[in-house]
């Protein structure tokens, strides 16, 4: 059996590896901190957007019922505040701070992973919820000219394709997004229990 | 502007020359595979770009750039769960070993590193660089004593895993 000096040789005499070029890295590196700010971008543009949409929605079709004002406003509160949550939780990874203490930095990316197991189970519960009495209230009067045939054919196929969405896509989504969170938060947690050993 | 611009680039090239290798090959022993090798020293840079203007010089740049690289190959996690199990039946013989070169049991030395525990990859990797004692524990902000309990552990660890490959 070879002890750890024969192992340290052994890495002493490895062939060095070629180092990618350190312009192609400079590139790339000019490239990725671009990315990640269009990212925010882009993000904050969406924001924006949605709020312009609602207004010009509301000011363009002469809307008279309450019922309606109250579910398109639900209907914006819920995507803004969706729509904040994930900004949020783009800045909140860039600004993981990679030069501190590493056990800090455990921390922070499990409380990371915690928000957003949070945010991909009650929250995207809360905000389900929530779009569904938007468009109840919504339906109250677009929905009253329609004659009762048309009525129900419409609600029928809204709410199948919302118990489609919400029973089979969304909870395999789910489940498929906590355990891949779940299992990095394990991982975080085992890391951080050795490293206290 | 141009020419703090013009600075920047020449100082991380700088750094990036000097201790891109060693950073490559911590995250070789840490990933245990070429491809997130370089996505990992990639990171690390991108990192060391971002932050480079907030350098202080508190500690050495040495320090500073491995404890980044210590960070990004944990902070990896997001993307990957890092359970890495190596495929014994890939090892070479003993016999087959006994003949092969150098770099062959080199890359058997780091499929045994890769079979230790995430935290365990990283600090036997800075002992193989033979980054001291005291900087080792600056990156990592284990006390001196817990870290030479923790070495003395993994080399025996490593020197058992690596055997165990040597026998098949």
């Amino acid at each position: 059996m070879k002890d750890f000096n024969d192992l340290q040789n052994l890495w002493n005499e490895q062939k060095k590896t070629a180092l990618p070029d350190v312009n192609a890295i400079l590139n790339n590196v000019k490239k990725a901190q671009r990315s990640i700010n269009n990212k925010i971008k882009i993000q904050i543009v969406i924001l924006i957007a949605v709020v312009i949409f609602i207004l010009i929605l509301v000011t363009v079709i002469p809307f008279k019922d309450a019922t309606t004002f109250i579910g398109i406003g639900l209907m914006a509160f819920a995507i803004l505040l969706f729509s904040a949550i994930r900004l949020v939780q783009v800045i909140r990874l860039h600004k993981i701070d990679l030069t501190q203490n590493p056990q800090q930095l455990l921390l922070e990316l499990e409380a990371y992973y915690i928000f957003q197991n949070t945010v991909n189970t009650k929250y995207t519960l809360f905000y389900f919820i929530l779009m569904n009495i938007s468009f109840a209230l919504y339906f109250i009067e677009v929905l009253a000219p329609v004659g009762i045939i048309y009525k129900i054919i419409i609600i029928a196929v809204y709410l199948s394709w919302m118990l489609f969405a919400y029973l089979y896509l969304g909870k395999k989504h789910k489940a498929k997004e906590q355990a891949k969170t779940q299992s990095i938060i394990d991982a975080i947690k085992g890391i951080e229990r050795h490293y206290q050993v | 502007m141009a020419n703090v611009n013009h600075i920047q680039e020449k100082h991380f090239k700088e750094l990036y020359n000097m201790y891109g290798p060693k950073v490559q090959r911590l995250c070789l022993g840490y990933t245990g595979n070429q491809m997130e090798t370089e996505d990992l020293l990639q990171e690390v840079f991108l990192k060391v770009w971002q932050n480079l203007e907030k350098f202080r010089g508190e500690s050495q740049v040495s320090t500073w750039i491995y404890r980044i690289a210590v960070n990004t190959c944990l902070y990896h996690l997001r993307s990957t769960k890092n359970k890495r199990s190596v495929d014994l039946t890939m090892a070479p013989p003993l016999l087959y070993l006994e003949e092969s070169s150098k770099e062959e049991q080199v890359q058997l030395l780091y499929k045994a590193i890769s079979e230790l525990k995430e935290s365990d990859r990283l600090i036997i990797t800075m002992l193989l660089e033979e980054i001291p004692y005291f900087e080792m524990a600056q990156i990592t902000e284990i006390s001196e004593v817990n870290l030479r309990v923790k070495i003395h552990l993994i080399k025996q660890q490593l020197s058992i895993i690596y055997a165990k490959y040597e026998r098949l």
